[in-house]
């Protein structure tokens, strides 16, 4: 063996040697947050903690009711408003708009996605809380919206560009106007990249909190009037968790699991209802 | 020679600087097969989407000259392209069926989809248009299948059923058995030929012997001009072009 080859076979030992301590650490360090959520967590769950509101910090029967149905009132009407706003325009970049006017969009939504979501949070409190006088879910939701517009409009667009050409002119050749063509061909074809998009964004925006912080508040009790302050599940471990009261901390790490959960169940349902091979996290 | 059902008069074509079509003057014979031949790049496939004005939804491209359709020319400002390619088919090279669609919707869309309502009615088009297009023996008892169930040779007559089931005047075919195997191709044949008693056929081919056996008027193309038109036999006989002559010898293509 000559010196050479036997360097090269060393490097390519500690190369292989260095990616596999990588990828160890980062799934132990995965697996070590799965498994601390766990144990602190699943103590907290029981009948009140889903179905109980915030009580005083004394009271064992108490729950996240609350702050779950103000997270899914929240998430639903961001996924709402920006849904068909995020479709249409995702067709208009795929199907109208020239390349240069594409590229510049694309960049400008990329950057968009990449805005810390504090920002975000003081944009809408700007733009919703201020004008409104009040801390409010629609504040809240507005804000998520926001955060999920770009990503929800780039997966889309990338999903309607993977369509093939030869099924827009099969459509436009018997007839068809080009809205059509793009509403029941393109969108039909391109459904499942959208759905995956959908729920990533959905998946992101569930778990937000400092957006929240800013517009939506949080609230002891139940969601009544989306013009009022919201707690949401985030804004509840992040009150809970600085809070002195152990039943308030247990109940911000059985909050948090069920966060975990949530994410992971949304993953998987885009799993398999897309029945995409790839694996989303 | 009988009623010109399309004529195009100076037609140039470009896909950005690049001029593809020029000075093409050409005459298509009603209820005939037109076979368009010529070398690869040649435009043909261009020809073709100028005259259902598929050519105008590619980035960049353009068109100048008159496309005369029952005289009245298709570029006028008047004229919506939606009503051309409802009156103009068009088959593709790869046979399209859509993957969401069933078989009966893969036919029946471009009537659904323009507001045709009528179940009863639009049942009995797609049975007419897959009958017509030899297609229905094959799929009758299972019209819910999805379109893309079907081998390549089924799904180019499915194609083939859909633009029937609009009715066109003219149906405008690029290359359609060059994707098939020779059976499926041949079944492809035989179909153009009993489709011209009622459809005025423009068949964009690279293969001459297809083009002896199913048409009436051949046109060549080089380079974007047409060199040689006139009734096939006599242009596969006796060109009177020696670049035809030289072409159909397979001199180059
Ligand atoms: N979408 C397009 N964008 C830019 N240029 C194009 C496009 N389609 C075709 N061209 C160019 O136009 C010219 C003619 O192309 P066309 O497809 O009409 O030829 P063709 O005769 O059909 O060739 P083939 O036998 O290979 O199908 C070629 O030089 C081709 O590169
Ligand atoms: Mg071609």
């Amino acid at each position: 063996m000559t010196i050479n080859l036997r360097v090269r076979k060393i490097k390519e030992k500690i190369f292989f040697t260095l990616s596999y301590i990588s990828i160890a650490i980062t799934l132990i360090i995965l697996g070590s947050v799965i498994f601390f959520t766990f144990v602190k967590g699943i103590n907290s769950w029981s009948i009140s903690f889903f179905l109980s509101p915030q009580r005083s910090p004394l009271d064992p029967n108490q729950g996240i009711a609350h702050a779950i149905q103000g997270s899914l009132l929240m998430s639903f009407l961001a996924a709402a408003i920006s849904t068909p706003i995020s479709i249409l325009a995702a067709i208009y970049l795929s199907e109208y708009a020239s390349t240069a006017f594409r590229e510049k969009a694309e960049y400008i939504l990329d950057a968009m996605a990449g805005i810390p979501s504090i920002v975000v949070g003081v944009v809408s409190y700007l733009l919703f809380v201020l004008p409104l006088g009040t801390f409010s879910a629609f504040a809240g939701s507005m804000a998520l919206a926001i955060m999920m517009f770009p990503l929800m409009t780039r997966a889309s667009q990338d999903a309607f560009m993977r369509v093939g050409r030869e099924y827009r002119e099969a459509g436009l050749a018997v007839g068809l106007p080009k809205w059509k063509v793009s509403l029941h061909i393109v969108l039909y074809i391109a459904k499942n990249g959208v759905i995956t998009g959908f729920a990533l964004a959905f998946g992101r925006i569930f778990g937000e909190t400092a957006p929240l912080l800013m517009t939506a508040l949080g609230s002891r009790s139940f969601p009544t009037d989306i013009f009022a302050p919201t707690s949401s599940i985030t804004l509840l471990i992040y009150e809970y968790s600085k809070s002195p009261f152990e039943i308030w901390i247990n109940i911000a790490w059985g909050a948090s699991l069920f966060i975990l959960i949530m994410n992971l169940a949304i993953n998987l349902v885009i799993k398999f209802s897309v029945g995409d091979r790839r694996w989303v996290i | 020679m009988g009623y010109i059902k399309i004529e195009l008069d100076k037609v140039n074509a470009w896909y950005g600087d690049n001029h593809v079509l020029k000075d093409l003057s050409l005459s298509i014979f009603e209820k005939s097969v037109t076979a368009i031949i010529g070398p690869s790049g040649c435009g043909k496939s261009t020809l073709l989407r100028v005259i259902n004005r598929l050519h105008e939804t590619v980035e960049g491209a353009r068109v100048s000259g008159r496309v005369l359709l029952d005289g009245k020319n298709i570029y006028d400002d008047d004229i919506d392209p939606v009503d051309i390619r409802r009156r103009i088919g068009m088959i593709f090279q790869q046979p399209v069926a859509f993957p969401h669609l069933s078989i009966y919707d893969n036919v029946a869309i471009g009537l659904k989809l323009n507001g045709f309502k009528d179940k009863a009615m639009l049942d009995k088009m797609v049975e007419e248009s897959l009958r017509e297009a030899a297609l229905w023996d094959e799929v009758r008892s299972r019209l819910m299948d999805k379109g893309i169930s079907l081998s390549g040779g089924q799904k180019q007559r499915l194609a083939i059923a859909r633009a029937i089931a609009l009715k066109p005047e003219v149906i405008l075919m690029d290359e359609p058995t060059s994707s098939l195997d020779p059976v499926a191709g041949a079944k492809i044949e035989d179909l153009i030929i009993n489709l011209k008693r009622n459809y005025t056929i423009i068949l964009v081919t690279h293969n001459i012997q297809q083009a002896a056996r199913v048409a009436d008027y051949i046109a060549f193309l080089y380079m974007g001009r047409l060199i040689e038109f006139g009734p096939a036999r006599r242009v596969l006989e006796s060109p009177e072009i020696e670049l035809t002559e030289k072409y159909l010898t397979g001199e180059f293509g």
